[in-house]
């Protein structure tokens, strides 16, 4: 998230600066509107980690229970259908999450994607 | 002078501009000036062509006259009240055209007449005849990415003008353009400075032939040489040349003359002695 921020290429600091703008706007509006989209984007990637990690976090904290613990007492009973069956659930439910945040990309910041080559 | 005009007030003074970064001196005692020029029955602003051989400290200047950066010493001075330059009061067009990428081409352009502090409704009005006078209503609600680099060019300079109201410099506007496209910006350039008398445009280039086509005011940025021939360090305007007095603008089919061809090539001669 520090890199979205980071990467602000300096002239758009000026332009708003020569649009009269003060130190906060400036923030405003180069910073958390001009980059929202950068961090939309970082967010959906720590999401799709995060959904990845789950089950192993999951299996180290087993007391908790949750699909982690389940996967792995299923593959300790060697009952490898349910654990490839948990393994494609996480796998569908991660992509159908990545998909809806896509969706909610394209709707929160329409403009984000226009410069790419699938445009 | 050839043309019946005549210079009245000042509308930017660059007066004994140093900058310094430590010991190493980038600009040293910087002057220069540019008055209205006022033709009789026409509207007519200003445009100074700003050359200097790359690495001279042209884009120091240019932030010091936008008021983005602040000299180590002097001052710059805009509007004929003559008031110390802030940031907002000269636009400037960077070489890329930036403009805010998550706002439409209408968005844009409303934050900048509305930072100009117009009320709603005026600043609605405004950017309306802007779009009218460009031809883009059709791409006011396209976002930057959707239109082609001419469009862009053509609604950074509005949303400069929209918020700086007369003042606006241009850094490199002529890079990587072919002819066609060059007459174009050339075209622009007057077609701005023709809006109000007191339209001044500062055109930053290392293109001679273009800055005298579309100048009526040339500036030439250079280091000074000692009696030895070494570089004195610190750069300065060297020369200002006046077109009008040569006249050499506001000719449509100047670029042909041989006057103009002679005066491109001693400017040209003139340049690699900086």
């Amino acid at each position: 998230m520090i890199d979205v921020v980071a990467q602000v290429p300096k002239e758009k600091f000026d332009l708003a600066r020569t649009l009269r703008m003060g130190e906060w706007r400036v923030v405003w509006e180069v910073i958390v509107l001009g980059r929202a989209d950068a961090a939309f984007d970082a967010m959906r990637q720590n999401a799709a980690m995060g959904w990845m990690m789950l089950t192993m976090v999951e299996g180290i904290s087993r007391s908790e229970g949750g699909v982690g613990a389940l996967l792995l007492n299923q593959n300790k009973h060697f009952r490898l259908e349910a654990v490839f069956a948990i393994q494609i659930a996480i796998l569908l439910i991660g992509l159908c999450q990545d998909y809806a945040l896509g969706l909610a990309k394209e709707f929160l910041f329409p403009y984000a994607d226009l410069q790419l080559e699938k445009r | 002078m050839p043309e019946r005009c005549k210079y009245t007030d000042t509308l930017l003074k660059v007066d004994h501009v140093n900058l310094s970064y430590g010991d190493k001196i980038i600009l040293r005692d910087v002057n220069a000036e540019i008055r209205d020029i006022v033709r009789p029955d026409r509207t007519q602003g200003q445009v100074v062509g700003f050359l200097g051989p790359s690495g001279i400290g042209k884009t120091q200047l240019f932030r010091i006259i936008a008021g983005l950066n602040q000299p180590t010493s002097g001052q710059v001075l805009v509007s004929s009240t003559l008031t110390p330059v802030k940031a907002g009061m000269v636009g400037v067009v960077g070489q890329d055209y930036p403009l805010f990428e998550n706002r439409t081409i209408y968005s844009n352009l409303l934050l900048a007449a509305k930072q100009a502090k117009r009320n709603g409704d005026a600043a609605e009005d405004k950017v309306l005849k802007y779009l009218k006078r460009l031809d883009m209503v059709d791409c006011s609600q396209l976002y930057p990415a959707q239109i082609s680099g001419g469009q862009r060019q053509r609604i950074a300079i509005a949303q400069q003008l929209l918020c700086s109201e007369h003042f606006l410099l241009m850094d490199e506007p002529f890079s990587g353009l072919d002819l066609v496209m060059e007459a174009k910006v050339c075209e622009l350039i007057n077609e701005i400075a023709c809006l109000d008398d007191l339209n001044t445009i500062i055109v930053v280039t290392h293109d001679v032939t273009a800055a005298a086509t579309v100048a009526d005011h040339l500036w030439l940025m250079g280091r000074d040489r000692d009696a030895s021939g070494n570089i004195i360090p610190g750069a300065r305007i060297q020369e200002t040349y006046d077109l009008i007095e040569r006249d050499l603008c506001w000719h449509p089919d100047i670029t042909n003359s041989s006057q103009f061809l002679e005066f491109v090539h001693d400017v040209k001669q003139r340049f690699q002695t900086l």
